[in-house]
């Protein structure tokens, strides 16, 4: 299974960020590709392509659900909410990619 | 990590899963539709960035679906239905390939199931593994064990639990009050029999061990299908009284279904005793002498905890102390499983390997045909195949694609055999038995060991497994191998004409096609062979009559009416004629001990034994090499053939000798004075000419060569002697019919599977050049525009092409002449190396060879150079 990333993302940080973006709120597909962009002053430019897969993801693990709602213009979206167990995902991604950061970071300062 | 259950449960039950997705994707990109038309982009090119922005709408439902399930897993099932439609596509060439695979696979399905049926199956016994069938052989002749030696068995051995014996018979008339007249296949058993099966009555008792003994109470034990279609299961059956061949006998018990025959239908279960009550006369004296003095067919299980090992070697001490203290001759005791295939007779079977052999060299053959196909049908496809590579399915993607292809056909052809062998078993079975009424041929109680089972299911997908290996997986490498880019798609250039590949499936299949004609030529030969074949009299001159006098008749009176009756002959007929016990041209195995002179009574030699009247030499046309002949009634002489003397009397004149004949306890019976020699002829049968004793007789049929009027002189005295005798002729070319019908059966199976091989082949060899020229036809076009004759480029054809024929029939030369010790004996003393048969069908090869490549060579004839260039 090829796991279609950003090309300048490390793996697994796609699905946290879309988790992170969804513990504020939920969020339909475009909301959380607008969502990414804006916060990140427009350097995360989430494709597509990977944005769908990885939200099945998420769902096929059950941290995240998916319903049918109303969007904010009075349109059909499908909204993901996050659930107990994509909040405790996250909360273990957060604390590892910290940890990884910081190694990196490390390398960086004594290389 | 959740389960591959929970993933595809949620893929499969969420129908909505592809409109969720393609909803969400259609609303993401209207919002950013919206979003660019609000950044002031015209709705136009707004809608063509948001497409653009999305990308490819399917790729994308494609990943998000493979986050469900592992791709291949619904790849694999989207290749199915792929492969079907596109086979649907090119019906002709699917129901080609699907015929050849029927064929081949069906044959070979067919023919298990009958073996399994047929040969496989051990008898229907509780834990049948335990049963061991027992016999005692001397020099591949049976020496035990006789009723005394089973007796001591059932006494002293202690590694089996129980012993039985029994004889199988024919069918008996059983005739119940009330319930009209059934001809039921019976066995004659031991009380012990079915205790040795482990088998259980259904209704009334079993036999006791007084029944072992003659004249007590007529029993009988019917089985559950008897008593379902005759006496409609009526519990009144037992103790009725019944008649069978018009002896009284009691009903005393039903056997429990299961217990339905012993490798054919048994129905009527008898005490071994009752063989003297209903056998017909000769045949019970035969097999009481039989049982008596040498052997009776002997069944056992093993005790529990013992070895079939250990049991054959304390079988062995039992038979060794029997034979000293009887002063016989002892053999080798050897146990044997209840199926066809394990008994003493499972050597018979050598034919059945050489069957399998030829269903394999056909599959072989079919898959490479297949195989063949599937390479022009890839050739066709490359464009297609071009595309798919040049889009980004991967190599292994698109081999796998051809591959389950192949599994599609493989394996429906592999559902389409096993449906055939289930319904053509039964008619099969009704064509071999000739003449056998269908009810016997293929009786309804045994259908279920016919019908196919796991084992049956499991050779199939087996086969079809391989098959697809064969004609499958390597065409889709081939196919897959040129990745050509697609502006140069067409100009796939002629170097992939010559891959080794394509050479090899024409020379396997040439090579293979060559052994199956030859073996068929040669066993056609042999029966071509067998039926001109001059035994050394002139078989088509003589007839046998039958001269029977009425059922009841005393023994007695037989012989003094059959004494008179050569007298008569032999005075009164102008023409000569003789009485015989056996026909001239079968080799029924009457014996006869004889010690040489000078020898000791251990050292007895058996030979073939003819008991004759006098005229019969005159009868055949025989010359006497010396001496003279004896007469019909004189005991005590006999005559012995050339072969005899050869192998006996070191080719010196035995005229005037005495051998000493030794009855069955090893004693001396009499002397025989050797009175004359005959000539050598195939009076034992047509296979060879072996050392016979003739010996003074006047039963069994007559021979003349007198023909009508013979006939006619017989008859009348005959009927002057009795007038109740009946007289009966026919040619002796009808027993050389009956005696070659095995012959005939086996080279009747060995033509139609080498005609099958044969259209295979030249199929097969169509297809190839077909293929060549399909695939050259560039180069031809280019050939021709340069100058080059017509001639000249089918002379290339063939030869490039032809160069795989050649190789396989080399190889096909080899494994026959390697093969033909094999066959030996099923030739008819014909040579294995029979020119006649070598150079038929040399020049069949040929002239189907011929006939394949003319329809591509004319093909490639026409290809216009015109239309080429203009391609450039």
């Amino acid at each position: 299974m090829v796991k279609r990333l950003p090309p300048d993302l490390l793996p697994g940080t796609l699905d946290m960020l879309i988790l992170r973006v969804l513990a504020r709120e939920p969020m339909h597909g475009y909301g959380i590709a607008q969502r990414l962009r804006a916060i990140s002053d427009e350097v995360l430019v989430v494709g597509e392509s990977s944005l769908y897969p990885a939200l099945q993801r998420l769902l096929l693990n059950d941290f995240v659900n998916a319903a049918w709602a109303a969007s904010a213009n009075n349109r059909r979206a499908r909204y993901y909410t996050l659930t107990p167990a994509g909040r405790k995902h996250l909360q273990a991604e957060k604390q590892e990619f910290s940890r990884l950061i910081g190694a990196i970071q490390r390398v960086l300062e004594s290389a | 990590m959740p389960g591959l259950l929970h993933r595809l449960r949620t893929r499969f039950r969420n129908r909505r899963f592809d409109e969720d997705l393609r909803d969400e994707l259609r609303f993401h990109e209207e919002m950013k539709r919206k979003e660019l038309e609000a950044s002031g982009i015209p709705a136009d090119e707004a809608r063509a960035a948001a497409r653009r922005a999305l990308g490819n709408a399917t790729l994308m439902r494609e990943n998000a679906r493979r986050v469900w399930i592992a791709p291949w897993l619904e790849s694999v099932w989207q290749d199915a239905r792929y492969a079907v439609r596109s086979l649907a596509r090119q019906p002709l060439h699917t129901i080609t390939a699907l015929s050849v695979l029927v064929l081949a696979i069906g044959l070979g399905t067919t023919l298990f199931t009958l073996f399994k049926g047929a040969v496989l199956t051990p008898w229907p016994a509780r834990d049948p593994g335990r049963v061991v069938r027992i016999t005692a052989t001397a020099e591949g002749r049976p020496v035990g064990p006789s009723v005394a030696e089973y007796q001591l068995y059932a006494e002293q051995a202690r590694t089996l639990s129980e012993v039985a014996v029994y004889v199988t018979g024919g069918g008996n008339r059983l005739e119940a009050p009330g319930r009209g007249t059934a001809y039921s296949p019976s066995a004659y058993v031991s009380s012990t029999f079915f205790p040795v099966l482990r088998a259980r009555l259904q209704a009334g008792g079993g036999f006791i061990a007084e029944d072992d003994l003659p004249g007590r109470r007529p029993a009988a034990i019917i089985s559950h299908y008897l008593w379902r279609s005759h006496f409609k299961e009526d519990p009144a059956t037992i103790g009725l009284p019944v008649t069978i061949n018009g002896k009284p006998f009691t009903i005393i018990g039903v056997v429990e279904p299961r217990i339905d025959g012993l490798g054919r239908q048994i129905d009527l279960w008898l005490p071994l005793s009752a063989i003297a009550v209903v056998g017909p006369v000769m045949s019970a004296g035969i097999e009481a002498a039989k049982a008596a003095n040498c052997c009776i067919n002997t069944v056992a299980r093993l005790a529990d905890g013992e070895s079939r090992e250990r049991a054959r070697l304390e079988l062995q001490m039992l038979h060794e102390r029997f034979t000293t203290a009887t002063k016989q001759k002892s053999g080798t005791v050897a146990l044997y499983g209840t199926s066809n295939l394990a008994g003493p007779t499972g050597a018979d079977f050598g034919v059945i390997g050489a069957v399998a052999a030829a269903v394999t060299l056909v599959i072989l053959l079919a898959c490479a045909n297949v195989g063949n196909l599937q390479l022009a049908r890839g050739l066709a496809r490359r464009r297609e195949i071009a595309t798919r590579m040049a889009i980004g399915a991967s190599r292994g993607r698109v081999v796998r694609q051809l591959v389950v292809e192949g599994v599609v056909l493989a394996f429906s052809a592999g559902a389409a055999s096993i449906l055939a062998a289930w319904t053509l078993t039964p008619f099969v079975m009704r064509a071999l038995a000739g003449d056998v009424p269908p009810e016997i041929a293929f009786p309804p109680a045994m259908a279920w060991r016919y019908a196919p089972d796991s084992k049956v299911v499991a050779l199939t997908a087996a086969i079809c497994g391989l098959a697809c290996l064969g004609f499958a997986l390597a065409p889709a490498f081939h196919a897959t191998r040129t990745r050509i880019p697609l502006s140069a798609m067409d100009r796939g250039g002629t170097r992939t004409a010559r891959f080794a590949l394509r050479g090899g499936l024409l020379a396997t299949q040439i090579a293979a096609c060559t052994v199956l004609l030859l073996g068929a030529g040669l066993v056609t030969r042999a029966i071509g062979h067998a039926m001109a074949f001059d035994p050394g009299f002139d078989m088509a001159r003589i007839s046998r009559v039958s001269v029977v006098q009425p059922h009841g008749t005393p023994a007695a009176a037989t012989r003094e009416f059959r004494r008179r009756l050569i007298e008569l002959l032999e005075r009164e007929s102008p023409e000569p004629v003789a009485a015989s016990e056996t026909s001239p041209v079968t080799d029924f195995p009457f014996l006869i001990r004889v010690v040489l002179p000078g020898e000791q009574p251990s050292q007895y030699r058996e030979v073939l034994r003819r008991s004759v009247s006098s005229r019969y030499f005159d009868v055949l046309g025989l010359p006497l090499a010396s001496g003279r002949m004896f007469a019909s009634t004189a005991a005590g002489e006999v005559v012995v053939n050339e072969a005899f003397v050869r192998a006996y009397f070191d080719g010196q004149d035995p005229v005037g000798r005495t051998i000493r004949e030794i009855d069955r306890k090893g004693t001396v019976a009499r002397g025989h004075t050797v009175v004359g020699v005959v000539r050598d002829a195939y009076v034992t049968g047509l296979e060879r000419i072996e050392p016979v004793v003739f010996r003074p007789a006047t039963s069994g049929a007559l021979l003349t060569a007198g023909g009508a009027a013979t006939v006619e002189r017989i008859r009348a005295l005959a009927t002057g002697l009795d007038a109740s005798a009946r007289v009966r002729a026919w040619p002796l070319t009808d027993d050389v019919r009956e005696e070659l019908e095995k012959t005939r059966v086996g080279a009747a199976v060995a033509w139609a599977i080498g005609l099958l091989g044969l259209l295979l082949a030249s199929v097969g060899v169509l297809g190839v050049f077909a293929y060549a020229v399909e695939e050259r036809r560039r180069e031809i076009g280019v050939r021709l525009a340069l100058g080059a004759g017509r001639s000249h480029i089918v002379r290339m054809l063939v030869s490039t092409s032809g160069r795989g024929m050649v190789a396989g029939l080399a190889l096909g030369l080899l494994l026959s002449l390697a093969c033909g010790p094999v066959l030996g004996s099923y030739l008819y003393g014909l040579h294995p190396l029979d020119p006649l048969a070598y150079a038929g069908v040399l020049a069949l090869l040929a002239a189907t060879a011929a006939m394949a490549t003319f329809v591509p060579a004319r093909r490639a004839c026409r290809v216009d150079p015109a239309i080429t260039l203009r391609e450039e």
